[in-house]
């Protein structure tokens, strides 16, 4: 109660490693936002309590006005940490939109809450129109590149049958090496999936 | 309002102080060593520090300097601030002090926070730069949260310049994506 299990809440946020995203916590989660509504409801008694006196709600300063006070204030202090949860949670996910493309590897999808995904999907989707309508990826390398060709090792199975940007199919299999262009290669190498090999 | 979606804002408001209720106040449970709902004036409560602000302002209770701003601590920073374990006595020291100093009306806070900062960022800055990762460890262990952001922004810069320098892969796995375990074959 009184906001202390806000406090931990936010405190699991930053319990990864820094820039990291640990599992939604839906318990916590559920638990705080059940102590809201029992703060409101002890609000909501203590006002009871002040009208039955006969006391003005608005100016008379006794105990209960003070009760009512901090219940308020808790109510208000456990908003602020459910919704700083929520946002900076958004905020790494958008940059891993960025940095990783449209899909998520595996192990970060089983970390996000239900509307998180939501929130992923619809996020790439704008971006995704937003790049076709100004015709450019802007989600590629900024400093322009040597070479438009690079060598690539595949460290992890990716499947066979990838189509790339010049229709061409290719089979990933582990360990293979390929002379990729930049472009295509650059998505699988932040996932983590290829290596660039150099000299 | 900028603060407010900010991690280290909130938790910098939640350290403890300790208040004396002027006022009495019916119906919450805080105090836990009344046996009823009810706090009476006097009684002294270790509240976070969002709590006791609006307490203080709107006089309900009076909040007290906490012990790691105490004079101990002062003369301990007097004498070599580079040394001093802030972290184990508040890690949110340098926020804490200046939203603590308009409240309680000590005017030599501003100047010590100061003070205190300004010795201990000369000796942050040089190991952030050059020290090995064994020295650097040990020393990050009494930095505040304020200070670690600093020394990290440091090294990142260092790390920077170094592969400006030298040249690094290109491009690299995400950040974001964590440490892969390596998969045995």
């Amino acid at each position: 109660m009184y906001g202390r299990k806000a406090c931990q809440l936010v405190k699991d946020f930053n319990s990864g490693e820094k820039g990291q995203l640990v599992a939604f916590n839906n318990d916590l989660f559920d638990q705080v936002i059940a102590e809201s509504s029992q703060h409101y409801f002890e609000l909501q008694s203590l006002i009871r309590k002040m009208q039955e006196k006969e006391l003005d709600v608005q100016t008379s300063k006794n105990e209960d006005h003070f009760g009512a006070l901090i219940h308020h204030l808790a109510l208000v202090r456990n908003k602020r940490c459910l919704m700083a949860y929520l946002y900076n949670r958004a905020e790494i996910l958008r940059n891993l939109i960025w940095k990783v493309g449209p899909v998520i590897p595996e192990e970060i999808q089983e970390k996000l809450s239900h509307s998180e995904e939501e929130y992923l999907k619809k996020h790439s989707a704008s971006l995704k129109s937003y790049m076709s309508r100004s015709d450019l990826d802007l989600a590629v390398d900024m400093v322009p590149p040597k070479d438009p060709y690079i060598q690539v090792r595949v460290l992890d199975d990716i499947g066979e049958g990838i189509v790339l940007s010049d229709d061409k199919t290719v089979n990933f299999a582990r360990h293979s090496m390929h002379f990729l262009k930049r472009t295509d290669a650059e998505q699988f190498i932040s996932r983590g999936l290829m290596e660039e090999l150099k000299g | 309002m900028a603060n407010y979606y900010d991690i280290d804002d909130i938790l910098a408001e939640e350290e403890l102080v300790s208040v004396v209720f002027q006022k009495a106040v019916n119906g919450v449970g805080i105090d836990p060593s009344a046996e009823t709902d009810c706090v009476e004036p006097g009684s002294k409560v270790e509240l976070p520090f969002w709590l006791g602000h609006e307490l203080h302002l709107r006089q309900v209770a009076m909040i007290k300097i906490p012990p790691c701003f105490n004079q101990k601590t002062r003369l301990e920073l007097g004498a070599d601030a580079a040394c001093v374990d802030l972290r184990s006595r508040c890690q949110y020291f340098y926020e804490f002090g200046c939203k603590l100093a308009p409240l309680v009306g000590d005017r030599d806070m501003g100047s010590f926070l100061l003070s205190a900062f300004k010795n201990r960022y000369q000796a942050v800055l040089a190991k952030a730069h050059s020290a090995a990762y064994a020295v650097a460890s040990k020393c990050l262990k009494i930095l505040t949260k304020e200070e670690t952001n600093l020394y990290e922004a440091a090294q990142s810069s260092m790390a920077a310049f170094k592969k400006w320098r030298i040249g690094g892969p290109r491009f690299q796995r995400a950040a974001i994506l964590g440490r892969k375990r390596k998969p045995t074959d």
